[in-house]
């Protein structure tokens, strides 16, 4: 049975809702990744940690970290030890899971902290092909990887049944709501803006960009129907709660072409 | 007839040997001062690093020769500094002191520089970096239309012929090809490896080592799966006659970080076509001999920090002819195909008890690596590069 991972918003309509196999997406404002552009931006909706510690009880949490590129500052001994920190931060304050797609972080979190935390791995690693596996084959341990985001771009349905079936146990979730490209350099660019540092030109130039190169996105094609054995992310930490709601309808009563693509709305 | 771009390894002499032994068949040498405040491709060391006097001799050889300096900077993490007045005009500044030195071409890697770069500087050429992943004439394109002035294809095109063909009959541009990196097929480390070296070639404000982390998982993967190197993207000597034969005549050696010697016996094999044994000698990741001369740490398997004899096991790797390999029908879905298992049964000398050793190494030295006291150890003193010894 595939699990559902979904923005978290502190409102009791949403958190009284439904609850079996989703897990919420959120984070702290204060960590490693406060200078990310996405995580700036959405500053607003962070939680503090006495709020998880309440919230943990009864939902299954999932710490948004999937900022790819830290300028290789993971590996300096402040770096280093932030990361740990933060890392043992969400373990306290009740996260299940933490969405990764630093290679190193999440080579650190399967060797020390397999046992305390869950990964997911986000679409930013770029898993997007059956061959990408043995980015987890030379780990020396992954089992406390649950999912993996599959990236989109170049990914259509037949591959991605063929991902499928070489993954194995690790789970791959599909993004239902992203803008997705087949052409490499929009695609990358597009996320190295999201997920780089927080200036005050990149909001426009992120916008213009979506505009000039629209006909270079797509919506996914890789699941028709909604299938209970898929396991599915809908929505992002700063866009506003009524979108990714009903997206969750339109997945839900099997009306997948009715879903909205976020991204048009998330910079607004 | 070939033509090679080489790599400038910060010797003044590779330019006078290459130039002298082989000038006909050089199109361009590329390279950087070393560091700048912009980033690029390869993290270097102090004894890479150059002054704009010396890049000024070597400009002025090169120019009267009629041979281009392609000055990279293909940072693919620029984190959106590029959009910032500040970054545009240093990055002005910088490039125009490029061309007044008599540089007229440079490798970028990021679009809106691209764009950037053309309208600010018209008369500039720009190379597509490989880093820009391009592999299809659809994302080709696009980078025509930006503004780039040839382009260095991506590894993953290497073995998909149907592509290559059809890429060639849409453009007559400047094409190149890295036939001598052993690039791991759909490499997914290929992201970080990039974005690590370009952030290691800039100035900036925290200081920051460098590991080769992302080198040894494409080493041990290979230890893991010796079919993988055939699987991988590379041109042996023997075959560039076939990317001839469909239009690619340019070739981009690598390394940068290797020695002059090095660099000048892989042109030589290369021009040759003729070797069909002991190939990983002219591939850059196993065979190059390094000009860095920074410490490394060597010593025991539980206390040095990258102990590289101990974690990287070379294969002898022979030529194994396969016209699948180079026909317009291969495709890059290797689930269901033997091939290059079978490649690697008959064309790898990789001792079985060396590469079950190798592999256990491997497992105990990435244990070690997500520990403090490693963290630790790797940045103390002035080691900045552990790579090569």
């Amino acid at each position: 049975m595939g699990e559902m991972l979904l923005p978290l918003y502190l409102d009791e309509s949403f958190m009284d809702s439904e609850s079996e196999g989703r897990i919420y997406l959120t984070r702290f404002e204060q960590d490693f990744q406060k200078d990310c552009f996405l995580f700036h931006e959405a500053r607003d909706y962070a939680i503090s940690p006495e709020e998880a510690r309440s919230i943990s009880g009864r939902h299954q949490l999932c710490y948004a970290y999937d900022m790819f590129h830290f300028e290789n500052r993971e590996f300096t001994v402040e770096g280093y030890q932030e990361i740990c920190k933060d890392i043992e931060s969400m373990i306290d304050n009740g996260f299940k899971y933490i969405l990764v797609s630093n290679p190193y972080i999440i080579e650190l979190l399967c060797n020390e902290y397999s046992k305390d935390i869950r990964v997911i791995v986000s679409s930013q690693l770029e898993i997007n092909h059956a061959h990408s596996k043995i980015f987890f084959d030379v780990l020396n341990n992954t089992r406390n990887i649950s999912y993996i985001v599959v990236s989109q771009n170049h990914l259509h349905k037949q591959e991605f049944e063929e991902m499928r079936r070489t993954f194995g146990s690790i789970g791959l979730m599909v993004e239902l709501d992203r803008l997705i490209s087949d052409n490499q350099i929009v695609h990358e660019q597009f996320n190295n803006m999201i997920y780089g540092y927080y200036n005050d030109s990149v909001k426009c130039h992120l916008k213009e960009y979506i505009e000039e190169n629209r006909r270079y996105f797509r919506k996914q094609d890789l699941v028709d129907q909604f299938d209970e054995n898929i396991s599915y992310k809908l929505g992002e930490i700063g866009v506003e709660k009524e979108l990714p709601e009903k997206n969750l309808k339109h997945l839900l009563n099997n009306e997948l072409e009715e879903i909205q693509v976020i991204d048009y709305d998330l910079w607004q | 007839m070939i033509k090679f771009a080489l790599p400038y390894n910060g010797d003044m002499d590779f330019i006078d040997q290459s130039l002298y032994m082989y000038g006909n068949y050089i199109e361009s040498y590329f390279g950087n001062l070393g560091i700048d405040d912009f980033g690029g491709g390869r993290a270097q060391t102090q004894n890479i690093v150059k002054q704009e006097n010396e890049l000024k001799a070597i400009l002025d050889k090169l120019n009267a020769a009629g041979i281009d300096f392609n000055y990279v900077i293909n940072n693919n993490g620029l984190m959106n500094e590029e959009f910032t007045e500040k970054y545009q005009e240093r990055y002005l500044r910088f490039i125009n002191k490029l061309v007044d030195l008599g540089i007229r071409k440079v490798t970028l890697s990021n679009p809106y520089l691209i764009r950037y770069t053309k309208q600010k500087l018209p008369d500039l050429k720009i190379s597509a970096s490989v880093n820009l992943k391009t592999r299809s004439w659809e994302e080709l394109e696009y980078l025509i239309h930006l503004g780039i002035d040839e382009a260095t294809l991506h590894y993953d095109l290497i073995k998909n012929f149907a592509e290559l063909i059809r890429i060639r009959s849409k453009t007559d541009l400047l094409l190149k090809l890295i036939p001598n990196d052993l690039y791991i097929s759909n490499c997914p480390w290929q992201k970080g490896h990039t974005r690590m070296q370009g952030s290691h070639s800039k100035h900036k404000e925290t200081k920051t080592p460098y590991f080769s982390y992302y080198r040894n998982k494409c080493v041990n993967i290979r230890n893991l799966r010796p079919e993988e190197i055939y699987s991988g993207k590379w041109i042996a000597p023997a075959d560039i006659p076939k990317y001839m034969e469909i239009g690619y005549k340019n070739f981009k050696l690598l390394d940068r970080l290797a020695t002059t010697e090095w660099i000048m016996k892989s042109i030589e094999i290369y021009i040759e076509q003729s070797r069909t044994t002991h190939l990983e000698e002219i591939l850059g990741t196993y065979g190059s001999k390094s000009n860095i001369r920074a410490a490394v740490s060597d010593g025991p398997l539980e206390q040095a920090l990258y102990p590289r004899d101990q974690l990287e096991l070379i294969p002898e790797i022979s030529q194994v002819e396969n016209k699948l390999w180079y026909s317009a029908d291969h495709t890059d879905n290797c689930t269901h195909c033997t091939l290059c298992r079978r490649a690697a049964d008959k064309g790898l000398i990789y001792p079985e008890e060396k590469r079950e050793q190798y592999i256990e190494n491997n497992r105990r030295w990435q244990s070690r690596i997500t520990k403090l006291p490693y963290i630790k150890e790797l940045n103390l003193g002035e080691v900045q590069r552990i790579e090569y010894k």
